[in-house]
This record gives C-alpha cells, structure tokens and sequence, in this order.
C-alpha cells in the first residue's frame, strides 16, 4: 500500500490509489513561521491517470506570470491554529495534486516541514462506481511519521 | 451421566438490568413450581458487565447464559438462547421484571403437560409506582395485596408469558432470530405455534398470576429513534406478511443441542457409487445446513458404502440392506429419518442449492409440504430442458394422473412413514403415493422454484422400465378417481387452465443452473468470503492452496477473523467444505468447451483483492455499529502494525501473500469527534463515512476546543 | 372455527372446517367418507366434529346445525381449561334417534372382536377402510364398510383414547343408518381414566353406548 500524502519540506502530495478520481481538495495550514515580510503563495500542479496536467481547469487556481505556475492565494494561519480552508475543485478529476508553498518575492521554499501541521479534506470518487459512489478522507500533516 | 429430567423450563432474557428486580423475579418463579420438577434459565444477551449477575444468578440456583452481542437487543435471540441450554418439557418465556404468584408455574406446567395441544399466554397486572423491586425486597411478595392493588395491563396484547411444549418449539424452530430491537416477537411466535396446530389460550385463573413490579420507563420503550422506528416496521412486517411457520432458516443460530435435524434428506440407492457422490455433494451445498442424510443401500455391489463413508461427515448416515426394491428402501430411509421433515432425492440427481430453503417459504398453516418443477441435464453434453409442474390437488390429478417430479417433494416424514410407499410395486411408486396422499387430504403446495436437476443417463428406471411405470401409474388413478362421478369430473375438469401452472423462477434462465451441473460438464468459481474455522486444519489448508489468491483478515493481528478467495476449477466437494464452514459464496461457471476464459474474470492484482477486502469489511463494521449514537465512522489506513483500538473500534490486518496492511475501523458520535480523534492520535489518513463533513466547521471545532483545553489536541 | 358438512367434486362427504383466531390450525381440514351416512342427527354431528377436532378447537365453534343444550354441556366441560363456545344451540325440544343393537368397530390393521357374552345378540358393525388403500363402501344386512380418512386424524397411539377419536367419530355417525345403540371398540383402555369417562359421558348426550370389546 502505497503512502496517499507524501511531504516533502514545503510541498505536499497527495497521490490517489488508481481506482479513485479527485473531485475536491480542502487544505487548511497552521502557524506558517519563518517568512517575515516576505507573502506566501500555493503553487499547485495536477495530473490525470495518463501523468498529463490538469491543473488547468482546477477552480480557486490562478496562473501567475511572474511565477510561472499555477497558484492559489495563502490563507494566512493564525498562530497555533488552523486556518480557514482553502477549496480547490476539480473539474477533470486528477488522481495526483501537489501543493508548494513559496515566498514572494525570492520564490523561497517556505520554512521547514510546513506542512507538518496541515489538514487536507479530499473528496473523491470510485471511478468503477462512474462516479456515484464518493469518497471522504481527511489527511493530517501531523501524522505522516506513521507509514 | 444421567440427565435428571425436568418438566418446565423457564427462560427470563434480558440485557443492562437491575440485579434486584431479577433476583425477584427469579426468586418467584423457582418457589411456583410445586411437585414439578423446574428450571430457571436467565440469558442475559449482550449486558455490559456481567459478572455479578453471573455469580448471584448461579448462588439462587438459576443457569446463566451470556450471549456477546454487538449491542443490538433482540428479545428473540436472547429468549432462544436461554432455551438452547434448556431441558424441560414445557418450555415458558417471560421477562425479567415479573413477580409470578405461588402456584403459578405448577398450574401452567401441568396444563401443557396434560394437553399438549395448548400454547398458553399470560397477559400481566402492573403494580402500582409505589411497588417498586426495592419495596417488594424490603417487605417480601405480599401476593393478596398485588391481587387488590394491581390492574391488568392497559394495552391488551401478547407479551410477559408463553409457554409452549417442547415439540413445538423445535418443530417451529424457535422464536424468529430476524427479529430485534423490539415488538412482535411474542405475537409472530403464538401465531407460528397457531399455525403448526396448538389451540391459544389467554390464561385466566386465579392461581395463575403475572405481576409487573414497577419501574421508570426505561430508555428503550421511549426511544423512538430512527432505527428503532425500521426494526419495529421489520418485525411488523414479519409478522403481517410471512406466512411460515418454520422459521431460522436456512439458519437458527441459537439451536438447541438436542433439536433434531430440519430435514431428513432421504437418498436410497442401487449400485449408482458413479453419480451417489455428487449427488451426495449437491445436498451439502444446500444454503439450508439443517439436515441429515440417510442413505439406505439397497444391496449394492459397487462401492457404495466407500463413497458414503469418504464424506466423513456426521450428518450423513449409511444404512445396508439385502437388496429388497425401491419402495422397500425408501421406507426404511423414513424409518431411520430424524428430520420432522423428508425431502426424497434421488441418488443420480443434483439438488439446486436453494431447494432446502426455498421449501419452507411455501410451507403455511395446513400445508405438509412442498414442491418444485425439475430440469433435464444431458450427462455428456449438459444441455438443459426444464419440466415445469403443475399444482397438485384432486383436479390435477384426474386431469393427467401425473404428480410431480418425486426428487422435488419435501414432505412431512410422519406421513410418508404412516402411508408409505408400495411395496408390491416394482415401478412408479411415488406418482403412487403422491396420488394416495392427495386423496387422503396431504396438502403439497408448489414452490415455483427449479429444484433439482435431472441426469439424464442411460440405465435411468423411468427408461428402462417405462411401459411398467405407466401401467403403475393408471391403476393408482382408476383406484383413486372410483368414486368420482362424470358430474364431478366436469365439475374439476372446469377448474382446470393456466393457474394449474406456477411461475417458474429461472425458468427462462436456465444458463443460471449451469454452475450446479456436475464436476466433469463445468468450470467453476467460487469466490468466497468467511471464517473457515469449524473445518479441521488439513482441510483448510489444502482448500485455500486451490486459490487462485485468498486475504487473511486478521483481529489485533492474531486471531483470524476470516479469509476471503477466488477458487477456479472449484468443484462440488469444494463448494460443500465451504458451505459447511457457513461461509459466503458466489459461484459462476461455463459449460467446460465453451468460448468464455473464466480465469480471466479472477482478479489477480493483490492490492485491488486486499483492498477489496478492507472495504467490505469496513461495510461490516459499519453495519454493525452503527445505531443512534453513533453516526459517523472513520477508516484509518496506513497506520503502524501494533497500534490497537480498544472500545471505539477495531484493529484489522489484511494479509494477500507477501502484501500486508493493518487499519482501524472506528466509530464516533459525529465527525468532529473524529476529527479530534485523528488529531491527538497522529493518524495520516482518515476515511471517514457517514456524517457529512464540513471542512470550516470541523476546522473551527478544533479550534475553539484547543483555546478552551489548551494545545493537547 | 366453522364446521361443514359437505360433499367433494372427488366424491368424498363429510367434515370440513376453517380454524378461527384461537384454534390450532388442524392438521387435516377434512374427515370423510367415500359414501355418507343417509340420516344423520345434528347432536351426533356434533358430537362427531367435536370427536374429531376437539384438540384444535380454541375459540368460537360453529357447528354445522343446531344441537341439544346437553351435547353443549359435555363437549365445554370437557374442554376445560379451554374456553371453548360452542353454536348454535337447539331452544325446542327435538326426538333422538335410537338404536336396537351394539356396533363392532374395527378399521384396517385392527379387527373387531366381539364379546362372548354377546354371542347371539344381533350385533351391527362398521369396518374403517384407509383412504389411501381402498376406496368406496360395501353395505350388507348386516353392517357396512367404508373407505374414510379418519385413519389419519388417529394419532395411532396404542391404548390411548385419543387414537380412537376419530374412528369412534364415524361410529356415532352411521350409528343410526345402522341400527346401533351401543358402541364396541376394540384394544384395552382403562375404562376408569378421565378420558374414557369423558367419551362415555359425550356419547351420553347423544344416546349411544360405549363400551370396549376385550379380546
């Protein structure tokens, strides 16, 4: 069985088994540190079972010139607690999406293990249900040491 | 050891209640029993803690029996339990929080023991608030005071006492397990009774008293949540649409020790050891596993007797005689027989697995048997030709003189062996005593179920010894149809058309019967899903070496829970061991030569098979888990081998040959609750089911709940 | 429970009934003959329904037609515990039939077997056939034999007076056709049981004798 989240300093996976198809994606942050006067910005890539992008048709996800990449605006995490979740949603269904936390400008991974206090809410679906038969997980940041 | 006999057994089921009112109520009965000899049987089924009622139910002299539960009350089960255990004569049932007046038991007894025909019912008085277990322990049972201070109560119905003879119990098979939470058990119960024969009778006699002590609604007669609203309408529904009165089948979970089998399944046989075996295999496939087998060799010369004996199963009893004919053998299988009821199977023919079951869904009051229509199957080819019966009564019978298919009929062994077969006939002996039962007002309703499949082979009777079997057949009718006038003739013969045949399920499909046809004509699947734990170890072993892949479902990565498989090529003594593991299974097949690869549709990839195995068994654990308070259940994947759940869950591994996975299964009020619980304990992934989950608020919950406990969460 | 007289297409006449909500569905609906009695008594019909259903009556029974305030006795004390009410009850006096001899009954597998002090009393008999291995009736001066079902509604217990129900049922039937005062049946009962009491005093009350035919 292979790991669904995978973290990696400042990016998060999230890596579907094959038979599921991602509709949407909640992911709320805890007490980003470390970036001083610097913005934080979400760079997010998604790819089809073929290893195709999809990012584009992604809602909540905006094309960034300067940064070159698809990305969604940083909640802001108070201190100690989490955020309010920002929701992506899906229109051609991903089987992988990634998230990147980065600091504008300097486009400098953010902090360490950012990602360590994080939620995730993914919906997905069966893809032999055609889509009837949806899926509820909750991924914590905080727990990935178990693998 | 010598049993010591008794007359009456009482059994009080319960769950979650107060030791002194039990203790009362044990306490009354155990002094009414008088020169009866009597027994108090306390089931309590599923109470939380348990061992102080153990210890105080054993120090009054009453049997205790616990049943685990997976917190669904049944009143059924539990009151089916206790009777397993019992051993009386009369069996009574009541409840747990009813004084009973001196000489109540002895009277009840000796009713039924006198006349056995009765099924008596006790409708109780409630005694005022102020007669709680607490006042009656601390002044004693002040029986003229309840006599003038109770009112009987004020909803008139079934409930609080029944008491039945021991035959009928078993016969009717006990209280209906299907039935749970609550209402319509008694009801469903005396009207079952009703239908089997025994007269009702409210008691109404002075010497007979039920008292209610009283006590505060308890939660469950109040509880009108939205799960105990559906058991109520199942159990309605049972007992307003089904008409039986055999019941736990194809399964009693709770069955007593000393209940004789269902079914006696009666196979005589002559030299045939080539096709007795898969015959013999059909009938342990059954979906029904209440039954015996006799079969009554008649002289064979053939080995026989070795094929029987390598079942080397104790249903199946073997009986050798001097060749001595047909009807001879069959009546000494009903002779040996045990099953309240026979069903006549041939020892060339194959039983549909169903058949057993699917009789007793036709059986209601007046009825004393049924039957089905039968299939033709080529032994070379298995080509299939379905010979659709009609209905059985006077009409039919003068109509075309014909019965139905013998290898179909489940009849009452009493009438078989009272009527029994000719001997002075060599041929048609069945069509003879069908036509001697329906005159002599034995009622066989039709099942509209294909029941079993005819081998068609050379060296058949009804080919070889037609022209015998026809005259046979013509002088039972004359004989029958003696006295009908050419009025009464008319009159029947203008009943007659389309309603003398029965709808024939699968009739047009008979590409369905095809994984039923014998080993050597088809290539099954069996995939499979349960404990094989009743089958001896080699057993086991060599089955799950014939799958193409099987998971191992283990509970706190010890005990197995059970295993789950594909087997190609399975054949009928495989798909027997199965079923008599009482383990789940669907079987397909394809005629062997035909275009269709079966292996194909076996999955094989190992994580898609384990996966698969999670999932139902997450469907399981939610199933049974959930009820009111609990709504919302997670799945937690990925986690380390030795973390354990206690009290909110399960641990499960799966094991699909060298791939491993070990998850939670967890219940919770809400999914806020499950959410805080995957926080504290670090848990990555968690699949929740149930409530719907609401980002934000779940996020805000864990926020307002870490400012007011701080950052422990 | 209702209780019918009535004639089948097939050719069979005799009883059928319907249970009610507290009787116990009987095992066999009907008691008949392959031919009917020519006279029958509505007292010793009832006497004969409540021979033969007696054990599933829990309730209401309607009998087929009226019969004596003295039959209603008999047939609710021996009910007892049952609460059993039995209809319609006859209001006018009317005649009972009477007979001039004893009947011998026997039925397949059993013979009848007379008395020696009886030798040379005009005696009747009825013969009991089984349904499943005869079929239609022989009527002879001095007595008849019939093919009947009743043979199932016995529950074949030997020496027990349950087993003799149904056949005693048909005796009080054709009693009259056949000129019978008393009933002779045959096997050993103890003739002090309650049982036996409560058969005599039943078929007190339609004017009939029983008596047992020792061998």
């Amino acid at each position: 069985m292979s790991q669904i989240l995978i973290i990696e300093e400042n990016r998060v996976k999230i890596s579907m088994p094959d038979a599921e198809r991602i509709r949407q994606v909640s992911l709320s942050l805890k007490s980003v540190t470390g970036v001083e006067e610097k913005s934080v910005a979400i760079v997010v890539k998604a790819w089809n079972a073929e290893g195709n992008s999809v990012t584009d048709s992604c809602k909540g996800v905006y094309y960034s010139t300067i940064l070159g990449e698809m990305f969604a605006y940083y909640p802001g995490t108070p201190d100690d607690a989490y955020s309010e979740p920002l929701t992506l949603e899906f229109v051609e269904a991903p089987t992988e999406v990634s998230f990147e936390l980065l600091t504008w400008p300097g486009r400098e991974p953010v902090g360490k293990a950012m990602f360590g206090g994080s939620a995730l809410f993914v919906e997905s679906y069966d893809v032999a249900s055609k889509g009837l038969s949806t899926r509820n997980r909750i991924l914590n940041g905080g727990g990935h040491k178990f693998r | 050891m010598i049993k010591e006999t008794i007359d009456v057994s009482v059994v009080i089921g319960f769950s979650n209640w107060g030791l002194a009112r039990l203790e009362l109520a044990v306490r009354s009965i155990q002094a009414s029993f008088g020169g009866l000899r009597g027994e108090v049987i306390v089931s309590d089924y599923g109470s939380h803690s348990f061992e102080d009622t153990r210890e105080l139910m054993e120090s009054l002299g009453a049997r205790y029996v616990y049943t685990a539960t997976d917190g669904t009350w049944s009143r059924s089960r539990a009151l089916n339990a206790g009777f397993a255990v019992s051993s009386g004569s009369v069996l009574v049932s009541t409840d747990a929080d009813m004084v009973f007046s001196p000489e109540s038991m002895e009277t009840i007894g000796s009713w039924i023991l006198d006349d056995p025909s009765l099924c008596l019912l006790l409708q109780c008085r409630d005694l005022p608030e102020q007669w709680t277990d607490a006042e009656i322990d601390r002044v004693g049972y002040q029986w003229d005071t309840f006599e003038r201070v109770s009112r009987l109560r004020p909803r008139w119905g079934m409930g609080g006492m029944m008491a039945v003879p021991r035959e009928v119990f078993m016969r009717i098979r006990g209280l209906d397990e299907r039935m749970h939470t609550y209402g319509g058990e008694d009801i469903d119960f005396a009207t079952r009774a009703k239908r089997a024969g025994q007269r009702l009778l409210w008691v109404d006699d002075e010497r007979v008293r039920m008292y209610h002590m009283w006590h505060a609604p308890t939660r469950e007669t109040h509880s009108k949540s939205v799960a105990a609203t559906n058991a109520i309408e199942f159990n309605k529904k049972i007992v307003y649409t089904d008409k039986t009165f055999v019941r736990n089948t194809p399964i009693w979970a709770h069955r007593p020790a000393d209940a004789g089998p269902l079914v006696t399944v009666a196979i005589s046989t002559f030299n045939r050891a080539n096709f007795l075996a898969e015959s013999i295999s059909s009938v342990l496939c059954q979906t029904l596993q209440d039954f015996e087998i006799v079969v009554v060799d008649d002289g064979s010369t053939d080995n026989t007797r070795q094929i029987v004996e390598s079942f080397d199963d104790r249903r199946i009893r073997y009986f050798f005689q001097e060749n001595a004919g047909i009807a001879a053998a069959r009546n000494r299988a009903a002779d040996e027989a045990r099953g309240y009821y026979t069903a006549v199977h041939d020892d060339d023919d194959l039983m549909t697995p169903w058949r057993l079951e699917k009789h007793f869904e036709h059986i209601a009051a007046g009825t004393h048997g049924s039957f089905g229509s039968f299939v033709n199957f080529d032994d070379s080819t298995g080509e299939m030709k379905l010979f659709a019966s009609k209905i059985l009564n006077d009409g039919t019978i003068i109509d075309s003189g014909g019965a139905p298919g013998h290898g179909t009929w489940l009849v009452e062994t009493d009438i078989i062996r009272r009527l029994r077969y000719d001997e002075s006939l060599s041929s048609g002996v069945d069509n003879n005593l069908a036509l001697r039962m329906v005159r002599s007002g034995v009622a066989m309703k039709h099942s509209g179920e294909i029941m079993m499949l005819r081998r068609v082979h050379d060296g058949q009777i009804t080919v070889s010894d037609e022209s015998v079997q026809k005259t046979s057949a013509r002088q039972t009718r004359q004989l029958f149809s003696y006295i009908t006038t050419k009025w009464g003739v008319d009159k029947l013969g203008a009943e007659r058309g389309p309603k003398d045949y029965v709808p024939i399920r699968l009739g047009k499909n008979l590409d369905t019967l095809v994984p039923f046809l014998p080993d050597s004509l088809v290539q099954r699947i069996a995939v499979f899903r349960g404990s094989l734990e009743c089958l001896p170890h080699e057993v086991r072993r060599r089955l799950l070496e014939r799958c193409a892949h099987f998971v191992v479902e283990r509970q706190d990565e010890d005990s197995v829970v059970r295993y789950s498989g594909a087997i190609v090529g399975a054949s009928m003594r495989d798909l027997a061991l199965l079923r008599r593991a009482g383990v789940e299974f669907e079987v397909s097949g394809e005629l062997i030569g035909s275009d269709e690869g079966m292996e194909e549709s076996v999955p094989n990839d190992r994580a898609a098979i384990t996966e698969a195995a999670v999932r139902q068994a997450f469907r399981d654990f939610v199933e049974q888990a959930g009820d009111e308070d609990y709504s919302s259940f997670g799945l937690v994947r990925r986690i380390a081998p030795d973390r354990k759940v206690s009290g909110i869950g399960w641990t499960r591994s799966f094991t699909c040959g060298d791939l491993k996975e070990t998850v939670l299964f967890l219940r919770f009020t809400n999914s806020v609750e499950a959410f805080k619980a995957q926080i504290e304990n670090d848990w990555t992934e968690m699949e929740l089911l149930g409530d719907a989950i609401e980002p934000a608020s779940l996020l805000n919950e864990l926020n307002i709940s870490r400012r007011l406990f701080g950052a422990s969460l | 429970m209702i209780i019918k007289w009535n004639g089948e297409y097939v050719g069979h006449t005799g009883f059928n009934v319907a249970a009610d909500d507290y009787d116990g569905e009987p095992r066999f609906k009907s008691f008949w003959f392959d031919a009917g009695p020519k006279t029958r008594h509505p007292d010793r019909e009832a006497v004969a329904a409540f021979l033969v259903f007696n054990s599933t009556m829990g309730g209401l029974v309607h009998m087929p037609h009226k019969f004596s305030p003295a039959v209603d006795t008999a047939m609710r004390s021996i009910s007892n515990p049952v609460p059993v009410v039995f209809s319609p009850v006859e209001y006018y006096p009317k005649a009972l039939p009477s007979g001039s001899r004893p009947l011998e009954l026997s039925w397949t597998g059993i013979e009848a077997t007379p008395k020696d002090d009886t030798a040379g009393v005009d005696t009747t008999y009825l013969r009991l056939e089984r349904s499943d291995q005869a079929a239609g009736s022989l009527r002879t001066l001095r007595g008849l034999t019939v093919s009947s079902n009743a043979w199932l509604h016995s529950d074949g217990r030997e020496g027990c007076v349950s087993s003799i129900r149904p056949y005693l049922a048909a005796a009080v039937l054709f009693a009259e056709d056949l000129d019978a005062d008393s009933i002779r049946v045959p096997g050993d009962f103890d003739q002090d049981s309650r049982e036996w009491k409560d058969l005599v005093y039943l078929l007190g009350t339609a004017r009939l004798g029983l008596e047992v035919a020792r061998s």
